[in-house]
């Protein structure tokens, strides 16, 4: 059983790393966009509300919009560490 | 009176060569290619008529065969041959041949004539 | 006073009517306005995105360029955001170019700033810890600044993608706050995704048809190579790596290496690209192999500039080898022809210069049988020489009809029966009783009939020469009769069996024995006619001295069955004629 906290976390890693990536004003500008989630400045997820799956896939969604497969391969890496975690935009 | 050798394959015209040099006095036999090399060793004629173009042995073979023998090197060589321009002339005299004949120019007196002079020039000289 | 009040209340309200209408009518407007402020953005925006992507397009034309691309896109950000810095990194196989055009004054270590956070990205999506190649720095635009100090303030990056692997990543980057956090920039993650998919896309084109063509020009039967403008190796396929004895995947210099001696890759390549002549073309040897060799320039189609060059070569050995054969058949034949009229020509000279009213009427005698013989000697080859020519140009014609081949061969035979009493041979026959009706060409037969008993004697010079005839049956079946000449002659070697039916097989083989001399086209015709009626030939040996057997069979005529193994052409009942029989290759 998959937690918020893990949940919380896997998001959490997903906008820090776009912050590098993409740059931290994009990154939490997109990540800000979802509105169940409460996004920090430096990019932790501080609350989630409502389904977090649905949160997850719309973030997802919402990245692979800015940056196609690297938003795709970045997902799919941070997935190994909460094998709990499915993502139906995964694979 | 001269030993001649005909080395020539096509019977028919070897046979009215030899005919032509008998009635000039000589005396002619005829050869044939593969057997020629050894018959001009062992009877050391006067004089060769030589055909180039032969089923079994090239006469240009035998011509460098007993030109390189020194018991035979010194008897003179007639080339015989069809063709004017043949490369096999000039081969032929650069291998020591001392002149040639072209068959289908070559009446049978003329073939006599030439023989006879061939002769005269090579003779040794007389003391 | 009531109207007073009335008017009042109808000029108040109407005012207020009209007032409040003014002030909806205002709002919507307003809203109006905005909205078209908006739409207008939008129209902007996507003018933009059109025409960035239209540049890409243009300019990116053949070479797929994850370069051009990221240049494009840079520099055409001034249009749509500000910015201090535009910048970006390529990955190349073993290191990353670093590029930046500075827009607005800023200091080195701004520049150094944004290099750090770019390569950091490129870590992230590489998914590398550290990534450890040479980074190559190139700064263009406005003049650094050393006494600013501001750091990056606000930067974006924009990762490129093709066909999968990561191409590189434009940064965008500012030394003013708060910047890059709208939807400007959205479009430029919408151009960048659309160029990459669509540079994607054609570079999977590209790489499909690449591979078919690289598929193609390397199963060609031809040597080819081909080298661009700066004569750097771009294919060297399969048969050229065959014929010049290279490695699998040569490189330009081994190839020129397998070349020497027979001539200067080099050299050649130069006068072809920049020559006059824009084709040379030469023979070689290499290996025991004549080739022909062809050097092509190629130009673009559009500006006709030079843009590689093709080298082709083609194996001709089989055919100058052929062409020789020809030349010297040639050559033969003038002088088989020449030696019997030399003959003649000679014995006409003899009985004139006897005198033709003194010679001896044995002389005479001897004289004119060999002019007669050697006549008929020539007559034979100019016949030979003239079915071979007919042959060739198709025009050998058999005609077959029922008729009676056991009639035939005995009639032929008799013909012979003088030459054979004259060698002292015996002759036996033995033709099967009753024999059924066969379908060939009489006259034709007649001269394969010629050509194998002539021979037969020719080399035989003493014994026997057999001839047999008889209906061959399969399952009891009557298929075609079978003819056999034997004799007990020189026989025929296994080496010489092989050419023995071939146009050239008297040069080949080096047959003539002495006075035994044939053209050797004889036993091409004849196999040419056998095969011409529908039948078969071939020959047995055992070797030198044990003599030889002809073997041919033809065809049983209407209302038998037919052999139908080893027919070259089916020769059709009912008609009489088969026209135009083309010979196949020649030398065979």
């Amino acid at each position: 059983m998959s937690t918020i906290e893990d949940y919380q976390s896997l998001l959490s890693d997903l906008v820090k790393k776009q912050m590098v990536m993409l740059g931290p004003a994009v990154a939490l500008t997109n990540a800000r966009k979802i509105s169940a989630l409460t996004v920090a400045g430096d990019g932790s997820v501080t609350a989630i509300s409502g389904d977090p799956q649905a949160a997850l896939d719309a973030l997802a969604n919402q990245y692979m919009n800015l940056s196609g497969q690297i938003a795709q391969a970045t997902l799919a890496s941070l997935l190994e560490k909460y094998p709990q975690i499915k993502s139906q935009t995964s694979g | 009176m001269a030993n001649i050798i005909i080395v020539e394959d096509d019977m028919n015209l070897a046979n009215i060569y030899q005919q032509k040099l008998t009635a000039g006095g000589h005396n002619v036999s005829i050869v044939s290619d593969t057997e020629a090399v050894k018959e001009i060793t062992l009877q050391k004629p006067n004089l060769v008529l030589l055909d180039i173009l032969m089923p079994n042995v090239s006469g240009l073979d035998i011509l460098r065969e007993i030109k390189a023998e020194s018991s035979v090197s010194g008897i003179p060589v007639l080339l015989l041959t069809n063709v004017a321009e043949d490369a096999s002339i000039a081969k032929g005299l650069e291998l020591g041949a001392y002149g040639y004949l072209l068959k289908s120019e070559t009446t049978p007196d003329l073939l006599l004539s030439r023989v006879n002079m061939t002769l005269e020039e090579t003779a040794p000289p007389k003391i | 006073m009531d109207i007073t009040i009335s008017l009042a209340a109808v000029t108040i309200i109407g005012t207020f009517s009209g007032i409040a209408g003014y002030f909806l009518m205002r709002s919507k407007y307003k809203r109006e306005l905005a909205k078209g402020r908006s739409r207008e953005a939008e129209l902007a925006t996507k003018v933009y995105e059109t025409a960035v992507l239209k540049e890409i397009g243009e300019r990116i034309g053949y070479s797929l360029d994850a370069n051009k691309i990221i240049e494009i896109i840079s520099g055409s950000l001034g249009q749509l955001l500000p910015y201090s810095t535009v910048s970006h990194m390529i990955l190349k196989d073993d290191r990353i170019s670093f590029v930046t055009n500075v827009n607005e004054s800023v200091s080195h270590s701004f520049i150094n700033d944004v290099r750090g956070k770019m390569l950091a990205a490129l870590s992230e999506m590489l998914m590398e810890v550290k990534l450890d190649v040479d980074v190559d720095e190139s700064i263009s635009g406005a003049i650094l600044d050393e006494s600013g100090s501001l750091p990056v303030a606000s930067f974006f990056n924009l990762p490129i993608v093709i066909s999968g692997r990561l191409a590189g990543i434009i940064n965008v980057a500012s030394k003013t706050e708060g910047l890059y956090v709208g939807d400007d920039t959205a479009v430029l993650y919408r151009i960048a995704i659309g160029a990459s998919e669509a540079v994607s896309r054609l570079q999977e084109v590209l790489e499909e048809e690449k591979g078919k063509l690289a598929a193609a020009v390397e199963s060609l039967s031809d040597g080819v190579l081909m080298v661009d403008k700066n004569y750097q190796l771009i294919v060297a396929n399969k048969k050229l790596r065959q014929l010049l004895g290279t490695i699998e995947s040569p490189k330009i210099f081994d190839i020129v290496n397998a070349l020497a001696g027979t001539f200067d890759l080099r050299i050649k390549m130069e006068e072809v690209m920049s020559g006059a002549e824009p084709v040379a073309s030469f023979e070689i040897v290499l290996h025991d192999k004549v080739l022909a060799v062809s050097a092509a320039r190629v130009s673009s189609q559009r500006r006709q500039k030079p843009i590689g060059l093709v080298v082709l070569f083609h194996d001709i050995t089989d055919a100058k080898a052929l062409e020789k054969l020809r030349q010297d058949f040639m050559a033969m034949m003038v002088h088989e022809l020449r030696s019997p009229l030399t003959s003649i020509k000679s014995t006409v000279a003899m009985i004139k210069s006897a005198g033709v009213g003194t010679i001896g009427a044995e002389d005479l005698g001897k004289y004119l049988q060999n002019i007669a013989s050697t006549s008929e000697t020539m007559l034979d080859l100019v016949n030979d020489l003239l079915d071979v020519a007919k042959v060739e140009a198709g025009k050998f014609d058999i005609v077959c009809d029922r008729a009676d081949l056991g009639e035939v061969i005995l009639e032929r035979i008799e013909s012979f029966k003088p030459q054979m009493a004259a060698r002292g041979l015996l002759i036996e026959v033995d033709i099967e009783k009753d024999l059924p009706a066969a379908w060939f060409d009489k006259v034709r037969i007649k001269q394969v009939m010629n050509n194998l008993l002539s021979n037969a004697i020719k080399y035989t010079d003493a014994g026997t020469v057999k001839v047999l005839a008889a209906v061959e049956k399969v399952n009891g079946a009557p298929i075609d009769i079978l003819v056999s000449v034997a004799d007990t002659g020189i026989g025929i070697e296994a080496d010489q069996a092989e050419k023995l039916f071939s146009k050239f097989g008297q040069l080949e083989s080096g047959r003539g024995h002495g006075e035994l001399k044939s053209s050797g086209l004889g036993h091409y015709i004849t196999k040419k006619i056998v095969e011409g009626v529908g039948g078969k030939i071939w020959m047995e040996s055992a070797g030198a001295g044990a003599g030889s057997t002809f073997f041919f069979t033809v065809p049983l005529a209407a209302g038998a069955k037919r052999d139908q193994a080893g027919q070259n052409l089916v020769v059709p009942q009912g008609q009489g004629l088969l026209k135009n029989f083309t010979t196949t290759k020649v030398g065979q």
